[in-house]
């Protein structure tokens, strides 16, 4: 039997309660300056299906929601992909060849340096969420993987080989030898 | 901004700086933000006036009014898409006036007047003659809508008398440009109306049911 479809209260306290999960996995996947409309267009779009929802215990919407944004940041970064290519032409750096255009990623507002955001770029939507899910909110592989609908050690190794690429970068970044370009 | 120092920290110290970085980097807002944008979501949008069937509505009431109002009204024996009764009432006027010396063309000088009326209309009716109007017969001229019609003679003018049953009475209205006048009297089951030029007299006086 079906469960009955959520009401409002219950569907404001489910979401709630994986609403900084889905803006940290939005973040990942859009970039932190589009990451509240993406969660919001989650909202909405799981407002209108939560008539499909199976599992009665909110506890379990987390890799439904997760889906639904990961669908709609797929969308959304399809739209607004950028036209423009990086014109500096930076050197790699480690493991971290130029980031990938479609993520876009406000360092100078979030605080970190360029050596930090450009590898971060760089790296798959998934690694970066995997990454971000464990670093910034303390999530587990089991549960990131479920989130993500991935197998736990996938997403670990994910989360270990982002760090890697971090690490390198910035390794190669403080060293002596190195010329980086500096962004103008 | 800031990056870890290069100096030979192990790896799990180099990652818990990475992680607290990325942790100012990328801190959600509070779990309220999202309770408030799910409710924004879940809000029933307000309740709007149904406009557009309103609109419809009032549209369909304005066409059906219009055919109604193009629709002959059911009067009965007497209206079947036919001219106005005041028209075909005047133009049997005419007729019987244009006979000012003769009447005969137009009349039935020998009608049984009760017989007539009672055939017609369900009752009978009788005139006694006196007075300054004659009766000169029952009119077999123009159509005049199912009633019964006398043409009678008021010294040098003519007038003409129709006769209905009274559940089939309604207005009547001549046409304007004509200086007639109409009378009326009801009498048991039926119903008077003369016309003609304004005499002084009434013409529907010496009519009597049996």
């Amino acid at each position: 039997m079906a469960p009955a479809p959520l009401d409002a209260e219950g569907f404001t306290a489910a979401f709630a309660r994986h609403g900084r999960t889905l803006w940290v996995l939005a973040s990942a996947w859009v970039g932190r300056a589009e990451a509240d409309d993406l969660v919001q267009e989650t909202a909405r779009v799981a407002w209108q299906r939560r008539a499909t929802i199976t599992s009665p215990d909110p506890a379990e919407l987390g890799p439904w929601l997760s889906s639904i944004a990961r669908n709609l940041g797929a969308n959304w970064r399809r739209k607004r992909r950028p036209d423009a290519v990086d014109p500096v032409g930076l050197d790699p750096l480690g493991a971290c060849a130029t980031p990938p255009i479609g993520w876009p990623f406000d360092c100078d507002r979030a605080g970190l340096s360029d050596e930090l955001a450009r590898p971060l770029a760089a790296l798959p939507e998934v690694a970066r969420s995997c990454l971000l899910l464990n670093a910034v909110l303390g999530l587990g592989f089991a549960e990131i993987g479920r989130l993500l609908e991935i197998p736990e050690n996938t997403a670990q190794s994910h989360a270990r080989r982002a760090r890697l690429a971090l690490r390198e970068a910035l390794t190669t970044a403080a060293s002596p030898a190195t010329t980086a370009v500096r962004m103008p | 901004m800031s990056r870890p120092d290069h100096d030979p920290m192990s790896e799990p110290q180099q990652d818990r700086q990475l992680d607290e970085l990325l942790r100012e980097a990328f801190a959600p807002p509070r779990e309220e933000h999202f309770a408030e944008l799910a409710r924004d979501v879940a809000r029933p949008a307000a309740p709007t006036w149904p406009w557009r069937t309103l609109l419809l509505a009032a549209a369909a009431l304005l066409v059906a009014l219009a055919l109604w109002n193009r629709q002959p009204r059911d009067h009965g024996a007497l209206a079947d898409g036919l001219p106005s009764l005041g028209a075909m009432w005047v133009a049997a006027y005419d007729d019987a006036a244009r006979d000012a010396g003769e009447h005969a063309s137009c009349c039935d000088t020998g009608c049984d007047v009760e017989q007539l009326c009672r055939a017609v209309c369900g009752q009978g009716l009788c005139h006694d003659g006196a007075g300054k109007i004659d009766l000169v017969g029952s009119y077999k001229g123009s159509p005049v809508g199912g009633c019964v019609a006398f043409v009678m003679r008021c010294d040098d003018a003519t007038v003409c008398v129709f006769v209905m049953p009274r559940r089939d009475d309604r207005p009547i209205e001549l046409p304007r440009d004509r200086e007639l006048v109409v009378g009326r009297r009801e009498l048991g089951d039926l119903v008077l109306y003369s016309v003609s030029r304004p005499l002084g007299v009434d013409a529907l006086a010496g009519f009597s049911v049996p």
